[in-house]
């Protein structure tokens, strides 16, 4: 009975500092996971905002490609190593295009003017002002760019109308200055049909 | 001694209680904010939806109208959030858009695909004002103007607030902002 007294002498204040040890690591881990979920929040939400300027760079690509379609045409012909004069109805074999005449500078003139950052200032991303600007940092602003635009079949159909297929890609850069990483992408792809028909 | 030594287990609970209450309160003070920030990241999930939903509409649905996408709507709720929100819309005049042309030269051995067209591709800069004219008249539009293709930058300023808190200016703590950009297509 002594020794069990002796024992239990004592063990009040170890048990509550053990509880309170214990409670403050569980509080600790809670804030490093809350922390961590704050920060997934936003670079999400940074995501989001690179994913709509990149679907603003589809925007303006269908839009050239709608003012310049006969451009845009030849162009990815030309990127096929395939004459964009040819005339479909003479001419039954347009998918031998010449592997070593592929041209993609028309196709690299066409895009050179599908960002945000253009050289031209009107086409720069012109929402900088207002109650809450674009926000920027030395290296990474909000844009967007068309990086890629290609051809990836090249067909004939049995009314003598001639399609591409065009695959274009627009990356959306985005920047939050309280996020750790110092820019977010997003890649937006779009397919669009370019039919050439003689009539 | 003995005796002692049993009588201080009192004092030595009374300690472990006030340790304990000391403890409790910033235990207490935590759980109370990691709730409001679990409810306010609920609150803040549902405006972003909200606000994706607004742009893909803008985007994919909505005719091109910087008027009409102009201005601000009234508060609404969604799920368990009290959402406002504004657009900006902003139209681009147009500078020329690069274009290119290719160099007309006599007819080669071979034909074309047997011609390197590199030397032959060169940039041009193309006027709206011209394509516009050439596209108008060749979808058959009456009174085309240069605004009949065109684009306009967006902004959209989501700001919200858990249903239920009380403060207006929680409106303005985190909001929301996307941009993007649309064409008339």
């Amino acid at each position: 009975m002594g020794l069990q007294l002796r024992l239990r002498q004592g063990i009040a204040v170890p048990l509550v500092l053990l509880f309170c040890l214990v409670t403050f690591t569980f509080l600790f881990s809670m804030v490093g996971t809350r922390s961590r979920m704050r920060k997934q929040t936003l670079s999400t939400h940074t995501q989001k905002k690179a994913y709509y300027l990149a679907q603003g760079g589809i925007q303006q690509a269908l839009l050239k490609l709608r003012l310049l379609h006969r451009k845009a045409y030849d162009a990815g012909a030309m990127a096929r190593g395939v004459c964009p004069f040819l005339n479909p109805y003479e001419n039954n074999v347009v998918s031998n295009a010449n592997a070593s005449r592929v041209a993609s500078k028309a196709l690299d003139i066409f895009i050179s003017d599908l960002k945000s950052t253009s050289i031209s200032p009107n086409l720069a991303l012109r929402l900088t002002g207002g109650e809450y600007p674009i926000p920027t940092s030395g290296t990474t602003q909000w844009k967007y760019e068309v990086t890629e635009f290609n051809v990836e079949t090249y067909y004939m159909q049995s009314d003598g109308s001639v399609k591409e297929v065009a695959h274009i890609k627009a990356m959306g850069y985005a920047f939050d200055p309280r996020d750790l990483v110092p820019e977010r992408r997003e890649l937006v792809e779009k397919s669009v049909e370019l039919t050439r028909k003689i009539k | 001694m003995n005796q002692f030594r049993v009588g201080m287990s009192f004092i030595e609970v009374m300690i472990a209680c006030l340790i304990l209450a000391l403890a409790i309160i910033p235990v207490a003070d935590f759980l109370g904010f990691v709730t409001r920030g679990t409810k306010d990241d609920k609150s803040e999930t549902e405006a972003m939806q909200f606000a994706c939903d607004l742009m893909d509409f803008i985007l994919m649905k909505m005719p091109y109208d910087p008027n009409a996408l102009n201005g601000s709507g009234t508060t609404l709720i969604r799920g368990t959030t009290d959402i406002r929100y504004t657009i900006e819309a902003t139209p681009i005049p147009w500078n020329p858009v690069k274009s290119y042309d290719i160099k007309y030269h006599d007819p080669c051995p071979g034909g074309a695909e047997q011609h390197d067209l590199t030397g032959d591709i060169f940039p041009i800069d193309e006027r709206l004002e011209t394509l516009d004219k050439e596209m108008v008249d060749q979808a058959g539009i009456a009174n085309a103007s240069a605004n009949d293709f065109d684009l306009c930058d967006f902004k959209l300023v989501v700001e919200w607030k858990p249903t239920g808190v009380a403060d207006e200016k929680e409106f303005k703590r985190r909001p929301i902002v996307l941009y993007s950009r649309k064409a008339r297509l």
